[in-house]
């Protein structure tokens, strides 16, 4: 009985270190890049493809990164030629689902950089998703 | 005889009015369907008396317009996606071939709270050396809204300074005879405004 709560207790800890293992690998931002801006700007754009890689959805809740104060998912529409900016709270991505973030629509709005910021830099970028995990990766800056 | 004296008159009637004008409205440019975004103004669109000072502090009124083509957005300087978009564009569009020498890049702000003529120089300039930022107090800005349809609106904390501007983002085409003759909607591309820009001035011109 001792045996079977031992193995099935080992099970459960190999189900969800296999799943941490899942979850780590599951976001991938490629071709991604932050636009240099004037330097005292105080808001920048990033931009990229995010892609979901796991089999399960997974929902992006935040987004953070060491070089600047705030970091959020904003969306520039235009309505007959009128560009609107509205805040993305939060965003779900199904197995193998990707968003594509670019100008003139869904990008990463950057918040007061601590410093300014030059092409050639590099910013640190983290996604923390619902499950509590945090996906770090890093954007090129460019003109 | 009486067929060749009308004829006379009208040719007269013509010449003097061509003469008077300066120019006479050419037939509408016909825009190709391939080609998005495009509207042309036919016959164009007078720009209405307004007094804007520029980035360097100068007064920017329609006599800056005259004797020149100018691209013209209306946008401001903490948009952070939009209108770097648009003005890095302008720029790659002022170093391309086919473009005439009297040209001009007008970057006209709908934050004069905030952007202040420092902050347009170095905005502007940041894009290209040569670009002219200018702005107004509202009064003046929204001169614009009935001719041009320029509207904007504030969203956030416009107190504290932490606000977006909601605002139409169409490139203008402006003749040297300081009217609108054509604007282009978003979303921009080089190889869009660069087409609408050229048939326009090959047209107009």
């Amino acid at each position: 009985m001792r045996l079977r709560l031992f193995t099935q207790s080992c099970l459960l800890l190999l189900f969800f270190s296999a799943a941490t293992a899942w979850a780590d690998s599951s976001l991938q931002f490629s071709d991604s890049w932050l636009r240099q801006a004037p330097p005292s700007a105080k808001y920048l754009a990033a931009y990229g493809e995010l892609k979901n890689t796991s089999a399960f959805d997974v929902a992006v809740v935040a987004m953070s990164s060491k070089l600047f104060e705030k970091v959020e998912i904003h969306h520039s529409r235009f309505q007959n030629g009128m560009m609107k900016m509205t805040r993305v709270e939060k965003l779900t991505l199904k197995p193998g689902e990707s968003v594509v973030f670019k100008p003139g629509a869904r990008h990463l709005m950057m918040m007061k950089p601590i410093s300014p910021i030059r092409a050639g830099d590099i910013v640190p970028l983290i996604f923390t998703l619902n499950t509590g995990q945090d996906h770090h990766f890093d954007l090129p800056v460019k003109r | 005889m009486k067929i060749t004296n009308n004829l006379f008159l009208l040719l007269l009637i013509v010449l003097i009015s061509v003469a008077c004008t300066g120019k006479s409205e050419p037939e509408p440019l016909k825009v190709p369907e391939s080609l998005q975004g495009l509207f042309v103004d036919s016959p164009a669109t007078k720009l209405p008396d307004f007094r804007f000072t520029d980035h360097n502090g100068k007064l920017f009124d329609v006599s800056r317009f005259k004797n020149n083509w100018s691209l013209v957005f209306f946008g401001y300087t903490n948009c952070p996606d939009v209108c770097p978009n648009s003005l890095s564009i302008m720029d790659k569009i002022s170093k391309q071939d086919g473009l005439p020498k009297n040209m001009q890049y007008v970057f006209v702000s709908v934050d004069p709270k905030r952007d202040t003529p420092a902050k347009l120089k170095e905005f502007v300039e940041y894009f290209n050396a040569d670009f002219i930022g200018a702005t107004g107090p509202k009064a003046e800005l929204d001169k614009f809204q009935e001719p041009l349809g320029v509207i904007y609106d504030y969203e956030g904390d416009t107190t504290s300074g932490d606000y977006v501007v909601n605002h139409f983002a169409a490139i203008y085409i402006i003749d040297p005879q300081g009217r609108e003759r054509a604007y282009i909607l978003p979303p921009h591309s080089e190889a869009q405004v660069a087409e609408a820009f050229k048939l326009v001035y090959n047209h107009y011109k």
